[in-house]
């Protein structure tokens, strides 16, 4: 109670912030390897993390420049991959909206971990702007961090490492498990596999994986549809 | 593979796109409620993309030639089981790709 409040909003950012440093750190020194070990310089990786700060999208960003996509298909696989951030948003709207001057960077570093941990934080404390603005930014500085210091481990190891590319196929395996335990359903995890085993019948790398995105979003959208209807329907009978 | 500048303007374009999906929501609504569509891609859309990504490897893995994909399963599936017994990133990630090396030094030709 004696501290002032920034120093206050900044201990109680921190603390929630712990399990995210672990999970960045590690997670950013995994991009920034990646990124140098397949040929790319420090600042680049380090210009991502700083600006376009969206952890799967960039190690997605990094196997569709080595696999020599498109500008256009880089644009939509980003845009289908990141889409669901616009739903983050939603809930923190009036909570952003109270603090004018640090809302864009708010907006701009709204990325998964910042989500849980802003929307799971206590209701005095997402009114706090300093404790929003030290969330965000902490949060952001562990991940700088972290690619820094893969990037810079990347440059140390001479040639590229055989095998270092499986780490990123195991990181989305390790992601798509969670999403499994998440949300106790199969079926998502079925249309999406039966999804990009046929979009790739079809053509080839960056383009098939758009491709299966989106096939797989509008088989699990009518899917979904036709369900609701038909409970309204069960409902009404 | 992109040449360093067209990976820069490729970030550029990234930044601009992740920058738009994460404001939309404050363009264009006043935050009381969840559009259907919205609610429904926040649900889902992790569980998409994650599988697609996961998988797009195994989609465009070349079966009829040695070693047939033998190294990219196994590993997968080692991944998928520390990670169901562990639950620990770290474990997970790096014991697939230390089982992955193995794999391809030993079965690779």
């Amino acid at each position: 109670m004696e501290k002032p409040a920034a120093a206050f909003s900044l201990s109680s950012a921190f603390k929630s912030s712990v399990p995210v440093l672990l999970g960045y750190v590690t997670i950013g020194f995994g991009f920034g390897l990646l990124a140098v070990n397949n040929g790319y310089p420090v600042w680049l990786a380090l210009f991502m993390s700083v600006f376009v700060f969206a952890g799967a999208a960039q190690y997605i960003g990094i196997s569709l420049f080595v696999a020599g996509a498109s500008l256009a298909e880089i644009v939509l696989v980003t845009l289908v991959a990141n889409i669901r951030h616009a739903a983050y948003g939603l809930s923190l709207i009036t909570s952003f909206g109270a603090h004018p001057r640090i809302k864009p960077y708010l907006i701009f570093a709204l990325t998964d971990e910042t989500y849980a941990l802003l929307s799971s934080s206590k209701p005095e404390e997402r009114a706090d702007g300093g404790f929003l603005l030290a969330v965000s930014a902490l949060n952001q500085l562990y991940w700088v961090a972290g690619t820094a210091l893969g990037a810079l481990a990347g440059s140390l190891i001479p040639g590229k490492v055989q095998g270092l590319d499986f780490a990123l196929n195991a990181l989305f395996i390790v992601l798509a498990v969670e999403q499994v335990l998440r949300l106790k359903k199969t079926l998502p995890f079925a249309i999406a596999g039966l999804s990009i085993f046929f979009a790739y019948r079809l053509m080839e790398g960056s383009g098939a994986m758009a491709l299966g995105l989106i096939i797989a979003t509008a088989i699990l959208a009518i899917y979904n549809r036709t369900r609701t209807r038909q409970k309204r329907g069960d409902g009404n009978a | 593979m992109l040449s360093v500048p067209q990976a820069f303007t490729a970030s550029l374009a990234m930044a601009a796109v992740i920058l738009f999906c994460r404001a939309l929501p404050f363009l264009f609504f006043s935050g009381k409620k969840t559009p259907r569509f919205l609610s429904f891609v926040e649900l889902y859309m992790p569980a998409l993309a994650m599988t697609v990504l996961a998988l797009s490897p195994y989609a465009s893995l070349n079966w009829s030639e040695a070693p047939h994909g033998l190294p990219e399963v196994l590993a997968g599936l080692l991944v998928v089981l520390l990670h169901l017994w562990k639950r620990n990133a770290l474990v997970s990630i790096l014991g697939g790709a230390g089982m992955y090396m193995v794999l391809e030094r030993v079965l690779g030709v």
